[in-house]
């Protein structure tokens, strides 16, 4: 018997899988608001440098 | 790095060379600074108290970081309001019923439209909400649809109090209404991404099973694995096919009911003939199945599909036209006299209410007591205020500029002329006949060729047997279906929306393209789209020693052309100017002012004041007022001591690039109109110097007479172009063939038009034109390509050359060069 008959169904699951995933993210909101993300990636970057200043060693 | 941002920094405006000015912006909107607010020795400078408060705020709670922001998009803060409104409506418990949802444990929520979100550094500043405003728990913010979702503890503020924060940086809340249409449109996006996941997942890995089964043809493969692989393809196919796939069948069941060819039908054909002999042949174990193909044309298709989706949503996301264009708070007066302030949604026919200055009245009335003065632009686009008396009509959406008036509400709402004038708005949009795009024009044609060529081929290779010549008939239904081709023209109008809205042209249907492609009549509105829709001092005629007096005389007098006349004044004699004091002043609205300064009585107003006052016009400057009217500029008389020593003109300046943009846009082959609410001398005299003919020029239009001679003016079916910035001009926007709406308009216009120019000038329109015919250039361009590929492959297909392998290598290629092709195309991209 080949491996191909275990791997194939496998793969499948696999496939399944994923898009309960996708199902997921779609569901819950995730993939509503396609613009805003994009930008709020920027900003986290500029309000955690300062906090890292605050918080780190100063020397 | 921020701090030097923060700094004042001084903007240099184009002055006249005889004197040198230096405006200082203000440190938290960039606006320039009154000459009055600015403090000696101090590095940070404001305009108005609103905008110090809010940068001490957010320096105090540490958010300095926004400017930083700002200054890294490109954009400015919102200049801050101060606000002497407390929002109580939002704390109201029907408030609260319909639109507050109740997490628990002490968690509310609420979904709000925010007036002034406009770019990222926005999204930064309303997400601290949190910080800002203690008892905020969360400030979530999208962006398309300028939409706000705060959760807050009820136990530690009131919503009221989170409105009223926000309206301090300069962001008005509204509720978010229409929650059904929102819940309708999040469903479709939701089934739209669910699709393009299905036929993705299932296009990736029947193609990977297709890499093994052509691999098997070269270096060999056992049968039984072969036939393993072929019935997994068939699996996936067939979910691809009957769950995403279905759009098409559904799409081809609807073309078919209504007889208009459409792409569908073809497509549908191909799927069901491709699936159907794939089975088959995959029961059969011998033959070619064709799912790999099949899928990956369902995922192609549908990625076009979802943009077209996201164009619409991304139009039909805007704030309601009333709402945005009536106050939402009046104040009534009660029966005891008392006055209290309600949401004037619960205005109802009878009601007194009181408009103060500077308020905008909130329903159609009557006028009981109070004379002022109207700005009455929003529905007759006339940029002067009109004089009301009691007894008089006021309508809604119109802003009191000089004194108190207590109104009769006579009409509100849906029924006010506001109302009414957007009801049209709507109908008119939702009137326009839907336009068949190139593409399904062209597959509508395509499909009989095919079926045409299907029938020849199998004729063809009949004699060499059913089974090959349904083969080779099969192989052709599959590589002529235009994948390439229904991929081109979203991709293209989507790369090239893009592209227009970097260059600030926003551009809502993906139809406009086609539309601007044959020349017609074009209207503009005179105000805000030829001229800077700003009053301005013309002309001076007569004794100038008494320009400070009048300075000291119209400053403080809410009236546009005071005002005008009183700025222009400053910028001409300059900041340093000696104002003296005046001692006494007494304004009559829409008349003029009168007063005393060191012991000279000056009058400063219309002829009829002066007439009024006792003061003879004599003849010195008739002639000079005759052509100042003759100009269309507005005269305002000035007198000293009961005598008359000068004449001003006031008016509307030109915008410098009017004349060469409309010589271009002639050129080009448009025809140009001018359609204009504002006095027939004023528009006549603009046409008359950007050589439009007198026939065209039309002035003293009401709104509903624009769009009827929007509508009318040329023979049916021929194209008409209307571009406009204000409320009046909505109607005639949506009327026409193309409604542009221009910087700075409102947002009824806005909403009414397909097209936004986001700079002011007529520049952006000719690039609108240009860019437009470069992309409709770049969409043939891309049908032609698929299409040669289509041609190319359905000659090999008759031919009977079609080997598996080559399918699977055509199909993809010419998805990939449309593709190339719609990202490289040279569409409004900015001249050196």
């Amino acid at each position: 018997m080949s491996v191909m008959y275990l791997a194939l169904p496998i793969a499948l699951l696999l496939v399944g899988a994923a898009f309960m995933a996708f199902r997921w993210t779609v569901r819950s909101g995730q993939l509503d608001d396609l613009d805003t993300p994009a930008y709020r990636a920027l900003f986290d970057d500029e309000s955690a440098s300062p906090k890292q200043k605050d918080s780190g060693d100063p020397f | 790095m921020t701090t030097s941002l923060l700094l004042p920094s001084p903007v240099s405006r184009p002055t006249s060379q005889s004197q040198k000015k230096v405006v200082v912006a203000c440190t938290h909107c960039q606006l320039p600074v009154p000459s009055g607010l600015l403090v000696q020795g101090v590095s940070e400078q404001f305009c108005c108290t609103g905008c110090q408060t809010v940068s001490r705020l957010l320096h105090a709670e540490g958010l300095e970081a926004f400017y930083a922001i700002c200054d890294q998009v490109a954009s400015k803060p919102l200049q801050a309001r101060s606000i002497n409104d407390d929002f109580t409506e939002f704390d109201d418990a029907g408030f609260h019923a319909s639109y507050v949802r109740d997490l628990g444990q002490n968690i509310k929520e609420v979904k709000i439209i925010l007036e002034g979100i406009h770019c990222a550094a926005c999204v930064w500043l309303i997400e601290k909400l949190p910080v800002l405003c203690h008892g905020v728990l969360d400030a979530r913010v999208q962006l398309m649809g300028q939409q706000a979702t705060i959760r807050w503890n009820p136990e530690q503020t009131r919503l009221s109090l989170v409105a009223k924060s926000l309206a301090q940086l300069g962001y008005l809340a509204h509720p978010a209404t229409d929650e059904r249409r929102v819940a309708v449109q999040q469903r479709e996006n939701h089934s739209h991404l669910l699709n393009l996941g299905i036929a993705g997942l299932c296009a990736g890995n029947a193609m990977l099973l297709a890499f093994a089964l052509y691999g098997g043809l070269f270096d060999g493969i056992s049968p039984e694995h072969a036939t393993l692989l072929r019935w997994v393809s068939a699996f996936l196919g067939i979910i691809a096919l009957v769950w995403p796939g279905s759009t098409f069948f559904r799409g081809a069941w609807q073309a078919l009911r209504t007889r208009t060819p459409h792409m569908d039908v073809s497509l549908s054909i191909g799927l069901a003939a491709g699936a159907i002999m794939g089975v088959i042949n995959t029961v059969l174990g011998t033959g070619e199945i064709y799912f790999d193909s099949l899928c990956m044309l369902i995922f192609v298709l549908l990625i076009g599909r979802y943009l077209q989706f996201r164009q619409q949503r991304r139009a039909a996301e805007s704030l309601s036209l009333l709402r945005s264009l009536t106050p939402r708070i009046a104040q009534r007066v009660q029966p005891d006299g008392q006055i209290v302030r309600v949401p004037t949604s619960s205005l109802r026919p009878g009601d007194e209410v009181e408009v103060r200055v500077g308020d905008l009245v909130p329903a159609d009335g009557i006028i009981l007591t109070g004379r002022s003065t109207l700005d009455q632009s929003l529905l007759t686009g006339e940029s002067v205020g009109v004089v009301i008396e009691p007894g008089q009509i006021v309508t809604a959406g119109a802003t009191n500029l000089s004194a108190a008036l207590r109104v009769r509400v006579a009409a509100i709402g849906k029924s006010s002329r506001i109302g009414r004038l957007m009801d049209l708005v709507e109908s008119v949009s939702l009137a326009r006949a839907p336009i068949i795009e190139l593409a399904n024009r062209i597959s509508g044609v395509f499909l009989y060729v095919v079926l045409f060529l299907a029938c020849c081929t199998l004729a063809l290779w009949w004699s060499a047997g059913p089974e090959t010549a349904l083969n080779h008939v099969i192989a052709l239904l599959i590589v002529a279906c235009p994948c390439a081709l229904g991929l081109a023209t979203p991709m293209t109008i989507a790369i090239a929306q893009g592209r227009a809205a970097r260059q600030k042209i926003l551009i809502r249907q993906s139809d406009v393209f086609e539309r601007l492609q044959d020349k017609g009549m074009l209207w503009l509105d005179k105000t805000g789209t030829l001229t800077e829709g700003k009053v301005k001092m013309k002309a001076w005629h007569g004794n100038k020693e008494i320009m400070p007096h009048v300075i000291a005389l119209e400053t403080g007098i809410v009236h546009p052309l005071a005002q005008a006349l009183c700025q222009s004044l400053r910028e001409r004699l300059g900041e340093q100017v000696a104002v003296p004091t005046v001692q006494e002043q007494t304004y009559e609205a829409g008349m003029g002012v009168h007063g005393k300064i060191n012991h000279l009585t000056l009058h400063v107003g219309t002829q009829a004041f002066l007439i009024k006052h006792g003061i003879e016009i004599g003849m010195e400057h008739t002639g000079q007022v005759e052509e100042y009217l003759e100009q269309g500029w507005t005269p305002v008389y000035l007198a000293s001591q009961g005598k008359l020593l000068a004449v001003a003109a006031l008016g509307d300046t030109l915008r410098p690039e009017a004349y060469s943009s409309l010589e271009t846009l002639r050129k080009q082959g448009w025809q140009i109109g001018i359609l204009s609410g504002d006095h027939q001398a004023v528009v006549s005299h603009i046409a008359r110097q950007l050589d439009v003919p007198a026939e065209l020029a039309r002035g003293d239009v009401l709104p509903e007479e624009k769009m009827t001679i929007v509508k009318n003016f040329l023979p049916q079916g021929q194209k008409v172009v209307m571009v406009g910035d204000g409320v009046n001009d909505a109607a005639a926007l949506a009327a026409a063939s193309v409604g542009i709406a221009v910087h700075g308009g409102a947002e009824a216009a806005l909403q009414a038009a397909p097209v936004y120019l986001g700079r002011p000038g007529l520049e952006p329109l000719v690039e609108l034109f240009d860019g437009s015919k470069r992309t409709l250039n770049a969409i043939r361009r891309g049908l032609i390509v698929s299409l040669a590929y289509n041609l190319t492959a359905i000659g090999l297909a008759i031919a009977g050359c079609i080997t598996p392998l080559v399918a699977a290598i055509l199909m993809p290629i010419s998805s990939l060069t449309v593709t190339l092709l719609a990202i490289r195309q040279h569409t409004f991209t900015r001249k050196p």
